[in-house]
């Protein structure tokens, strides 16, 4: 806008106008500081101004209420000099201030200039100049207000005079312009504050806080004008919702109860509300042409920053409230241009539209079915077009997303359109006569473009919205198009942006729009989009109603395999209506019947719900039938009949090998105890989590204020926080996609049930299994087939059922047996998978030391029939011997021969051995005694009895038993007992002898009780006694004690049994061991012979330590020197073998019990010396 | 201040959980209430976007009107926990559903109290439902 404050000017109009070409130059050269009233910041203003002649009647009234053709300052401009002054000048001046002060103006201003050097050279007097002269005339208080400019003057003194002027001009100027706006701003507040009086008028204000804007607009203050804008902006809005919510309906309301009103009233509407007891509209007449009928629906015009036609209709009262809006925003807009700030409009305009739309509403204005919308479009249309151009520099994002919003609003509005005139395809008809009349309507309604003459030069004439609109709805085609254009801008625009779920949306409409165009395959994939989106977010009503829509498409499109899957899921949804439904379902059944489709494979839920429920056994034989019952919840809207429907069955590993499994996948794991550290609980976690690409490492930073003895801040701060709590579009999801492919599982082993019609609910399958191989089986996959239909779900019962193949086995009760008696026991022949036959026949076989006993002779068991997994038993007896000598258990075999297995079973029976026999033989000089001990090894009590000892072959020997006769003992686990007897006989050589040990047994355990023989059989030889061995220690000492590292003499003395014969060829060697008690002092060992019956010798020996002591160990060998010398020969032959050979003499050791030590068990005391003084003991 | 109102609390998930509408007490529900009501859920899903991004602008749980569809407002309220509350409606009642989503964010609390709910899973609660509807008659159609 063009516009300048207007200044007078008056007085030589030569001078003015050869000064007003620099002025108009240099006045805005320089920026003025306003300071302003009301505390709000001052300003740096450029001023300008426009000049015009001076002339008395157009001095404005102090009534006149303008701002901006005001004319705010007026400045006289004289070049006269003395005589001119005194002549014409003065008095013209004093008339000029006289009409100035008459209209009560103050803002005025003298300029005398100085353009004659000569003149200026005469002035010889002060206070005589012309300027002078002006100043003590008119200055007065102000002698600011003249002037004095030379301008013939080139120096600096002429610059800084003009420099002066200037500033002074803009000072007053700025004085002057704060007077008015003080005077014109309380006018306005005045006004204001009528606004809920009856009477009062938006327009009128609107027009009187709009001039304000001008003005501010005119100083270049268009931050100050856009708040007028502003500021009418939500007054109008708050007029609208107050008058729509009624405050006029609250002073009627008020009046009818009290027939008076606490307000004053503009007579006419008292009137009026006296005689009707209503407002109507008239109480607010300025409401009353907004609201009329809206016959045009014109939209916004950007082109121009103003329309001076709709402020006239303003001012005149006569605006619609579209037209009062549209002037209104684009008077915004302008403003929003000119503060370069062309992002806010877009913003703007989105409030502007919704709220001017709601107003239509409240206010309810008459307005031609789509009128409003045509409103919208043109107007949304325009500001996008003309904010095509202006990006965004600080947010791009957000003017993107705001233009987004925009474009997806004026193509839903153009999309209601397009259903109103009948432009939508699809409909098979011709747009009606009546929705031809309204394409007629709504197009003359959109009102006349504004000339291309009008346009501003230089700016190309872009096409307007209302061609655009006009086209569309001129026809099908052209409309589907734009549609289809702007769609796809929208959706481009939100995608860009990351608003997925908006971009969807617009999405799910064009895919709307491209079912009715006949495209059902472009629109698959937006619908498929939007479903997937609404599923994962658990909308289902959403997801049902995209599904629905998606299953149309697809039923069109013809591709029947993904047709089907989502007409199952339509018909499987219960949200949806049954008609549709139905629909559905038939559709699929009437492709799962048709012959051209192959096999189609689908998963079983939505549609039917299964479930393996029962498996009537857990455990069943090889060749047995076992059930399993399914549980399908047919969730269609009618009943289906299946071909069949069949479940696999999925060999699964054995339970201890899966629980192996399970151990090494999950160690174990504290679990938290509270349920709300779980992830889902926690903000935001989630999604951090599983989606967003989340940084790679999060660098911390310490953060310190402060010094470190006093510290004002201290803490950690996170350098990539943005990165890390960056929100999360719409884009994925937090569920993974699933795989969906369905495979039929065809390995497994199978059973079927065929023409089964399934109810609506829940319906229950029985399958029978029969002839499954054997394992252990889990239900694998169930399947119902409906035509080629085959809908498939793999179960997960957690059931499983065990098949088992058993062989024909045998037990034998009890396993463990004892040996030495006959036990019954019980044989349990399992059949196992195999029946057996009547008759059949078991023989029945033990070893060696076992024997069997049976009821029949030869141990044969003829067996009754015996179904599958039945068992027969029979008893029998079995004797195992005992193994005197032997270990404590004895394994032995018994072998089955079944009549009908092809081999025999054979089993393994442990006995437990009862009894452990040793002998013993003892000496007492001559004489001889035998010891059996019978040691009892388990197996329970026995009884002994009847024991014997016979030598078979000695013939005058006597064995005399020593225990005593006829009690029988009892021996239990664990213990033994002994029997003991004197052998006596006469002959001095007894030939070796062979003895034999009886005695009858008896156990308890053995029913019925039977007697055994126990039997030991053992041999003896060479145990006559042939030599007498003594030995005596001999103290050495004084009182004949036996003293710690004293020498004591050992005295040795053999003597040869009298009865024996001699035994003086014999060389015999002796041999002493001290042990630890002794020291042997000289040789330790001898060689004698028993030459005169005995031999008796004396070994010095040292007792070690104190006490009684054992003597020393002696022992009795035969010599055999010659044995040594044969060899030594055989050896001197044989020089290189004689190192191996051991030069050790040959000795033999006496036989058991030949030579009687008489001294064993003589002990002898040892006194410990006495330490007096310092011995030394030396022991060598 | 009567007006149509539709509610809904958004889980963590962008589930919906709770769902309501309020009509004004002299218009009964329209005939086609049914499909108005999915249509209601498609704005309140796509202002899901919106709502996530302006929470982040203010330290404010009431978030006022975050977005316009048509002819409807979007108002959200976010809570503590991040369950979002959406309110459409199609008159300006700034106070009223603040006031509103103030007292459903507390009935919700006390019902996410009870251990037997689960964070995110539908509230079936006839007791809430009472709550809310009341609460709705209250500051909204009341």
């Amino acid at each position: 806008m063009e516009a300048k404050p207007i200044v007078t000017s008056h007085g030589n109009q030569l001078v003015f106008s050869s000064l007003v070409k620099p002025l108009l130059e240099d006045l805005p050269k320089e920026p003025a500081e306003w300071k302003r009233s009301y505390g709000r910041p001052a300003r740096n203003v450029h001023l300008e101004a426009s000049f015009v002649p001076y002339d008395d009647d157009i001095l404005p009234d102090d009534s006149v209420k303008t701002l901006v053709s005001r004319l705010y300052f007026h400045v006289y401009w004289t070049d006269c000099d003395l005589e001119g002054y005194k002549n014409t000048v003065k008095e013209e001046i004093t008339e000029w201030q006289n009409a100035l002060k008459n209209k009560n103006i103050p803002d005025w201003m003298i300029v005398v200039v100085h353009s004659d050097e000569n003149k200026m050279k005469t002035k010889l007097l002060p206070r005589s100049s012309v300027y002078d002269k002006i100043k003590s005339d008119f200055g007065g208080k102000q002698p600011e207000r003249i002037v004095v400019l030379e301008l013939h003057r080139e120096d600096r003194k002429g610059g800084e005079l003009w420099q002066g002027f200037l500033s002074r001009l803009r000072q007053l100027l700025l004085q002057a312009f704060t007077r008015h706006l003080q005077k014109y701003e309380d006018n306005m507040r005045a006004q204001r504050e009528k606004r809920n009086d009856i009477g009062w008028n938006f327009q009128n204000y609107f027009i009187v806080q709009e001039e304000l804007g001008f003005m501010f607009e005119m100083l270049g203050l268009y931050d100050d004008a856009l708040i007028q804008y502003d500021e009418l902006d939500a007054l109008f809005t708050q007029f609208v919702v107050n008058h729509a919510s009624g405050r006029i309906r609250a002073l009627e309301q008020e009046y009818n109860e009290n027939l008076s009103l606490s307000e004053s009233l503009d007579p006419v509407v008292a009137f009026q509300l006296a005689i009707d007891h209503t407002f109507d509209l008239e109480a607010v007449p300025w409401l009353r042409t907004l609201v009329e009928p809206c016959k045009s629906w014109a939209g916004l015009c950007l082109q121009k920053p103003i329309s001076w036609e709709k402020r006239n209709l303003i001012k005149d009262n006569a605006v619609s409230l579209l037209e009062l809006r549209n002037y209104l925003f684009t008077r915004q807009c302008a403003l929003l241009l000119l503060v370069k700030r062309p992002a806010e409009i877009v913003q703007r305009a989105i409030d502007y539209l919704h709220e001017t739309v709601q107003e239509m509403k409240v206010l309810e204005i008459a307005i031609c079915e789509g009128g409003l919308d045509c409103w919208v479009y043109l107007s949304g249309l325009e500001v996008l077009l003309k904010c095509e151009a202006h990006t965004d520099p600080i947010n791009p994002r957000s003017q993107a997303l705001n233009t987004a919003y925009l474009w997806d609003y004026i193509c839903r509005k153009l999309h209601k359109l397009g259903e109103l005139c009948g432009l939508m395809p699809g409909a098979d008809l011709d747009p009606t006569s009546t929705q031809l009349d309204r394409v007629v309507n709504l197009t003359a309604g959109m009102g006349l473009e504004p000339s291309t003459e009008e346009l501003e030069e230089g700016e190309a004439p872009h096409r307007a919205p209302s061609d655009k609109l006009r086209e569309a709805l001129s026809s099908r085609e052209a409309f589907q198009k734009i549609y289809l254009e702007q769609s796809e801008l929208a959706m481009g625009t939100f995608k860009h942006i990351g608003r997925f779920r908006s971009a969807r949306l617009i999405g799910k409409n064009l895919a709307d729009f491209y079912m009715k165009l006949g495209e059902p395959q472009k629109a698959e994939n937006f619908l498929l989009d939007a479903m997937t989106s609404y599923h994962k977010e658990g909308w289902t009503k959403l997801r049902d109603m995209a599904c629905l829509e998606l299953a149309q498409c697809q039923y069109q499109t013809g591709i029947h395999h993904k047709y089907v899957k989502t007409g199952c899921q339509v018909a499987g949804s219960s949200l949806l209506e049954t008609r549709d439904r139905l629909e559905h379902m038939n559709n699929v059944m009437q492709l799962a019947r048709s012959s051209n489709a192959g096999t189609m494979l689908l998963k079983a839920s939505p549609l039917l719900k299964i479930d393996v429920s029962r498996i009537s056994q857990s455990k069943v034989g090889v060749d047995e039938a076992f059930q399993i019952t399914v549980t399908i919840d047919n969730q269609g809207p009618c009943d289906l009949t299946c071909d069949s429907i069949w479940l696999t069955l999925v060999e699964s590993v054995s339970e201890f090998s899966d629980r192996r499994i399970h151990k090494l996948k999950s160690p174990v794991i504290r679990q938290a105890s509270n349920s709300s550290l779980d992830n889902r609980h926690v903000m935001n976690l989630t999604n951090v989590n599983l989606n967003k690409q989340t940084p790679t490492e999060i660098s911390l930073r310490a953060l310190f204020e402060g010094t470190l003895e006093e510290p004002v801040l201290a803490g950690i701060s996170c350098m990539n926080s943005h990165e890390l709590l960056k929100r999360n579009d719409s884009s994925g999801g937090i569920l993974k996609p699933t795989d969906d492919t369905v495979k039929k599982d065809v390995t497994s082993q199978q059973a079927a049930v065929t023409g089964v019609v399934l109810k609506q609910g829940e319906n229950t399958v029985t399958l029978n299994f029969e002839g499954v191989l054997a394992g252990c089986y889990s239900p694998g996959q169930v399947g119902v087939k409906v035509g080629l239909l085959e809908f498939l779900k793999d179960t997960n019962s957690g059931l499983s059922v065990m098949v088992t193949c058993d062989e024909t086995r045998c037990e034998i009760i009890p396993e463990t047996l004892v040996a030495g008696i006959g036990q019954e026991v019980t044989v349990c022949i399992y059949s196992g998978n195999v029946a057996i036959d009547p008759n059949s026949k078991v023989k029945v076989t033990g070893s060696e030391n076992l024997s069997i006993t049976t009821s029949s002779h030869d141990n044969t068991v003829l067996l009754g029939g015996v179904a599958r997994g039945g068992q027969a038993e029979w008893k029998m007896r079995v004797f195992h011997q005992p193994m005197v000598t032997g270990g404590l258990k004895v394994d032995d075999k018994i072998v089955f021969d079944c009549s009908w297995l092809p081999r025999p079973l054979i089993m393994t029976l442990t006995f437990v051995n009862p009894f452990k026999v040793t002998h013993r033989l003892y000496t007492a000089r001559d004489m001889k005694y035998i010891q059996v001990t019978v040691h009892a090894q388990g197996g329970g009590q026995f009884q002994l009895s009847d024991w014997s000892l016979v030598a078979t072959n000695g013939n005058d020997l006597e064995l005399v038993c020593l225990n005593k006769p006829l009690v029988p003992m009892k021996i239990v686990s664990m213990q033994s007992c002994s029997f003991v007897w004197q052998l006596k006989c006469n002959t001095p050589e007894l030939p070796p002898l062979d003895l034999t040990f009886t005695s009858a047994y008896m156990s308890p355990l053995e029913v019925p009780a039977e007697e055994r023989q126990l039997r030991y059989s053992f041999k003896m030889a060479d145990f006559q006694t042939l030599l007498t061995v003594k030995a005596d220690i001999c103290p050495s000492g004084d009182n004949k004690v036996c003293k710690t590292g004293v020498v004591s003499s050992f005295k040795l003395h053999v003597t040869q049994m009298s009865a024996v014969k001699p035994l003086a060829d014999q060389e015999i060697m002796y041999r002493l061991e001290g042990g630890p008690n002794w020291k042997v002092h000289g040789k330790s060992s001898g060689v004698f012979h028993l030459s005169g019956g005995s031999y008796s010798h004396s070994v010095q020996v040292i007792p070690l330590t104190a006490g009684f002591l054992p003597l020393p160990a002696v022992s009795l060998l035969k010599y055999n020197p010659q044995i040594m010398k044969e060899e030594d020969e055989r050896l001197s032959s044989t020089d290189d073998e004689s190192s191996d050979t051991d030069s050790q003499p040959l000795m033999s050791e006496f036989g058991c019990g030949q030579v009687y030590y008489s001294g064993q068990g003589k002990q002898v005391h040892v006194y410990p010396v006495e330490v007096t003084g310092e011995v030394e003991v030396t022991i060598m | 201040m009567a007006g149509n109102y539709y509610f809904v609390i958004v889980g963590h998930h962008d589930n919906p959980i709770f769902e309501m509408e309020y009509f004004p007490p002299n218009k009964a529900p329209d005939t086609k209430k049914e499909d108005h009501r999915h249509l209601n859920q498609f704005v309140a899903h796509e202002a899901l976007d919106l709502v996530d991004e302006m929470m982040w602008t203010t330290p404010n749980m009431y978030l006022k009107i975050v977005d316009k569809f048509n002819e409807w407002f979007v108002s959200a309220f976010v809570t503590a926990g991040r369950m979002r509350l959406i309110m459409l409606h199609d008159v300006k009642n700034e106070d009223g559903i603040k006031n509103f989503f103030q007292e459903m964010y507390e009935t919700y609390i006390k019902h996410a109290m009870n251990p037997f709910y689960e964070i995110n899973q539908p509230i079936t609660s006839t007791a809430f439902e009472k709550k809310a509807q009341t609460c709705g008659k209250r500051h909204l159609t009341g």
